[in-house]
């Protein structure tokens, strides 16, 4: 007998999918042929056995219940009579919308494409969504976790201070644990490039609290957080991995921390990394030393709690606002508490819920439009649908094809929207600012693959539905008529227009919502900072105070830079400052007028202090209003001078002269300067941000720790930083620069988020208005085709050119006039949402409205423009004799 | 025509048992029709026919003795019933009614 047996595969293939009573009989058959021909067996028995498998299992899968014979090029095909199972109906529609939508290439790439920007778009949002605002914390528990805030009824929430954090560790009945954090800078020396690291100083108990584990080495202790303990720190494992190599070696090993070594106890998981980009912790007393732990008025810490099992916030908050109660020295100071996850989203949920509505409707327009391209397929489909239904189709078999058709269109478009997703989220995380939470964990992930086919099916059985429901409910005996439009095709006329005036209304909705931010962009974008940002660089450098002790040595280092700085080539002029604008710090304090009581808001009104080198004010491009700014005369012995700016001189002096009068502010000596100048009004915190009033000190004459140099130069930035990095390294070579940015990139991050919600939206009004344009030109050319023979016999009986573009441009326009009227008042309140988002632009601004609709109308009638022209040119004989 | 007609294809396996008599099972089936018809034939085409041929009751089913060349399995041979013998009859007779008169249509051509 022959060698072997079959591929067991095939055999196993085919036991499971023939039915028990055949299967010997088809087994048997199989093996008998395969061993008369391949009596050696081998791999070329092996494929024969393994081809026939397959084909016989996909004829019993997919046997046919048509009626009719086909015969392809000498292959029969069974024609068998009586309804079959399941199964083989949809295989049968399956293989028959396939054929259909090959033979139609251009309906399927239009249709196609058309659903994968729906679907791939909603994707790509929804994982940012996902990324940030639904996917939990990476700590055990996350939803037990709570932000602790102080509160008073003057200045709101406070960061806590940590003596009332103690006191609500001792007295608290509702946390299982409470932990406090300081978030700190340090520069990090020794065997390897100095570099600056974010960390922060923890109460010990802090990744207990968190619920994260050490992945190596262990937490911290009790023990840790007295005066005098060992120093010791904890890193993350990337950045053990990035210094010490792995994260074992990290363990034990000694960095120094601003000079001062500490030795590494324990490793964090990154992923649990809190705050965010933190590398370091220590604990809390090493950082702010055991005065500082005492300081009940040191609003310094941020708190973190988690509720015990079954206790709400509203419950922990009542349980420390009784502690506050009892403890505070002030009337009306509180405790609030807001869950972790919501204070880490932080304000983009608005923004990034907007988003997705916005991309959701540019989803349904897409399905729209597809259900107006099926429509049109319907309509010509007419004869054979009535065919098959007056061959015994029931509606419900017909309905199912439609829908088969449509799912397969939705799978396929599917399925490259998905793919483009994947694109498409590296493309948001890559334009997303920089502060966006939890930016580092937008990617492709399951939910949102999840989600892509959820959308999918549901885009499928949309288009479906809508185009199967109206194309099966023709008038089949007027279809069967040679040349008898089927009334069906004015119904399916109407639902057509329905779908073009729900797009239009769409497109108002997201046109508006992209116009108003747009506007709030370039509100922003223009306001003027009250300083050259063009040309100018800054960097800050601190000067740390172990290596720096004496103010006399700062001031030292400090004109040695400037001095090589001013040399350089290109450098019109460069300064110091202890508190740029724009720079990230704020150094506030109220202000005394000599003379005068001040009373009220004047009397707490915060104003920015900072000590500056004569020439900042011409470093940074600030106009001089009256008076003088500082000289090389002001210095450490000379009499105490200060200028302001117009803000501070409006607030305080608002009927005179500011020039000659004295004022201090609660920082540094308390001694009256006068004031020798005032200065144009500077944004400190960002553009949107009201400008301070500001009250600058010359630095020869104050105390500073840390500054910033800001340089104007005529070149570029990049060969400047350089240089100067080289002229630090030059002066101490253990020195590193914490920060260096141009004047415009700190502008810029004032609106990075308003211009990256801006570009989205604007992306999405954009495919709005493709899509609406694609959907009117179908509808308009599809309606112009029907009336031939009306435009014909018009144009027979003496019809104008304007006559015939009433009917074509005409119709569009009514049908944008619908839509108009349906989607402004919608617009109108959608665009409320936005309002916490735009800057000095209301939602209902007129002039956005305005401006949509005109827009709507122009692509209205340029996409109507085309089958307009068609229309013009019609043969009116030929017209009348079809 | 009445719906369980059988259908020109089923005929043609009806008519293959036929031919084979006793030894009317799957593989020579298939080649009796390839060979007579000189098309080429779906295997698995013939397998879902025979499958309605059962359910229609024009033709009935027995298992042979398992044999070693199958595996050790056995061969379903297939009858053709009297009614499907009589509704291959009317078939025919239809056909031939239909063709009746028509014949010199077919002069000059290969039949």
């Amino acid at each position: 007998m022959a060698g072997g047996r079959p591929p067991a595969w095939a055999v196993g293939l085919l036991s499971r999918i023939v039915p028990a009573a055949e299967r010997e009989g088809v087994l048997g058959d199989l093996e008998e042929v395969w061993r008369s021909r391949y009596p050696a067996g081998g791999l070329a028995g092996a494929a024969w056995y393994g081809w026939q498998a397959v084909s016989v299992c996909f004829s019993l899968l997919l046997s046919f219940d048509d009626e009719r014979l086909t015969n392809h090029g000498g292959r029969l095909r069974p024609s068998i009579g009586g309804g079959g199972g399941f199964m083989r109906t949809i295989g049968l529609d399956l293989r028959y919308a396939l054929r259909g939508l090959r033979l139609a290439p251009g309906f399927t790439v239009v249709a196609v494409a058309t659903i994968a920007l729906g679907v791939g778009a909603n994707t790509a949002v929804f994982s940012v969504v996902d990324a940030v605002l639904l996917r939990p914390l990476p700590f055990g528990s996350p939803d037990r976790l709570a932000v602790l805030w102080e509160t008073d009824p003057d200045r709101g929430r406070k960061r806590v201070s940590p003596p009332t954090l103690i006191d609500w560790q001792e007295g608290q009945r509702t946390l299982s644990g409470i932990a406090g954090l300081t978030e700190e800078k340090w520069v990090v020396t020794g065997d390897a490039e100095p570099q600056v690291l974010s960390g922060a100083g923890v109460t010990p108990d802090f990744f207990r609290v968190l619920d994260v584990r050490m992945i190596a080495g262990r937490d911290f202790e009790e023990s840790d957080d007295v005066v005098g303990a060992e120093p010791v720190a904890l890193v993350s494992s990337g950045f053990a991995m990035s210094r010490f190599g792995s994260v074992a070696a990290a363990l034990d090993r000694t960095v120094r921390l601003d000079g001062s070594p500490v030795r590494v106890v324990g490793v964090v998981p990154s992923e649990a990394s809190y705050p965010a980009h933190a590398d370091v912790w220590r604990p809390l007393t090493s950082s702010i030393g055991g005065g500082g732990m005492r300081a009940r008025a040191a609003h310094i810490l941020i708190a973190v709690g988690r509720l015990r099992p079954g206790v709400t916030l509203e419950q922990a908050t009542a349980d420390l606002a009784r502690i506050s109660a009892g403890i505070s020295e002030y009337d009306g100071e509180s405790a609030e508490l807001q869950s972790l996850h919501s204070w880490v989203s932080g304000d983009v949920k608005t923004a990034l819920l907007v988003l997705l509505g916005a991309v959701g409707f540019v989803l349904l327009m897409a399905c729209a439009n597809v259900g107006n391209l099926f429509l049109v397929r319907a309509t010509g489909r007419t004869r054979e649908v009535a065919l098959r239904s007056a061959l015994g189709a029931s509606r419900a078999r017909l309905v199912r094809q439609f829908l088969v058709e449509s799912m397969t269109l939705g799978a396929l478009g599917g399925a490259v929207g998905t793919a483009l997703s994947v694109w498409g989220v590296r493309l948001i995380a890559a334009l997303s600012p920089t502060e966006l939470p939890r930016r580092a964990e937008i990617g492709v992930s399951g939910p949102m693959l999840l989600f892509a086919a959820g959308v999918t099916l549901l885009t499928g059985v949309l288009v479906g539905l809508a185009s199967a429901l109206s194309g099966t409910r023709l008038d089949f005996t007027g279809a069967l008529k040679e040349h008898g439009p089927a009334s069906g095709a004015m119904r399916s006329n109407r639902v057509r227009s329905a779908l073009i005036v729900a797009e239009v209304a769409l497109s108002v909705v997201l046109l508006a919502g992209a116009g108003l931010m747009v506007r709030s962009f370039l509100t922003i974008t223009a306001i003027d900072p009250g300083f050259e940002a063009a040309q100018a660089t800054a960097f800050r450098i601190s000067l740390p105070a172990w290596r720096y002790p004496e103010p006399t040595s700062q001031t030292a280092f400090f004109n040695q830079l400037l001095e090589r700085v001013r040399r350089m080539p290109g450098v019109t002029s460069a300064a110091l400052s202890s508190n740029m604008q724009m720079g990230g710090s704020t150094m506030t304090t109220p202000a005394k007028i000599e003379g005068r009581e001040l009373e009220g808001a004047l009397a707490s009104l915060s104003v920015q202090v900072s000590s500056v080198s004569p020439d900042y004010f011409k470093a940074m491009g600030i106009r001089l209003l009256e008076g003088r700014t500082f000289s090389g005369a002001d210095r450490n012995g000379s009499a105490l001078v200060a200028v302001v700016d117009s803000e501070f001189a409006y607030r305080f002096f608002p009927d005179g002269r500011a020039v000659g009068k004295r004022a201090r502010t609660s920082f540094g000596d308390p001694v009256m300067k006068e004031i020798v100048g005032v200065v144009a009004s500077t944004r400190h915190r960002s553009l949107t941000a009201d400008a301070p009033p500001y009250f600058y000190t010359p630095m020869a004459q104050s105390e500073w720790g840390f500054a910033w140099v800001v340089v104007r130069s005529t070149g570029g930035s990049a060969g400047l930083i350089e240089a100067v990095r080289a002229a630090v390294r030059d002066i101490d070579p253990e020195q590193p620069i914490q920060q260096v940015a141009t004047l415009s990139d700190l502008l810029a991050r004032s609106f990075a988020r308003p211009r990256f919600q801006a570009e989205l939206l604007g992306g999405f009004a954009a495919a709005a208005l493709l899509l609406a344009a694609l959907g009117f030109y179908a509808v308009i050319a599809n309606a112009t085709e029907q009336r031939r023979h009306e435009i014909g016999v018009r144009l027979a009986l003496g019809a104008g050119r304007r006559d015939v573009l009433r009917l074509t441009i005409g119709q569009a326009m009514a049908l944008t006039a619908f839509g108009l009227a349906v989607g402004i008042p919608g617009a109108l309140l959608a665009v409320r949402v936005l309002t916490s988002l735009l800057f000095r632009i209301t939602p209902t601004d007129p002039t956005t409205f305005v401006a949509v609709a005109l827009t709507l109308v122009a692509v209205a009638a340029l996409a109507s423009w085309l089958p307009a022209r068609r229309a013009l040119g019609t043969d009116p004989v030929r017209a009348l004799r079809e | 025509m009445s719906r369980s007609a059988p259908g020109e294809f089923e005929q043609l396996v009806l008519l293959a048992i036929l031919r084979l008599a006793d030894r009317a099972y799957g593989v020579p089936i298939v080649e009796e029709i390839r060979r007579r018809t000189e098309r080429s034939v779906k295997r698995g085409a013939v397998y879902v026919v025979l499958r309605r041929l059962l359910a229609k009751k024009l033709v009935v089913a027995r298992m042979g003795d398992p044999t070693p060349e199958r595996g050790g399995r056995a061969r379903r041979y297939f009858t053709v019933t009297p009614a499907g013998l009589a509704a291959l009859a009317e078939s025919r007779r239809a056909l031939l009614r239909m063709w009746d008169g028509l014949q010199p249509l077919l002069d000059g051509m290969e039949v």
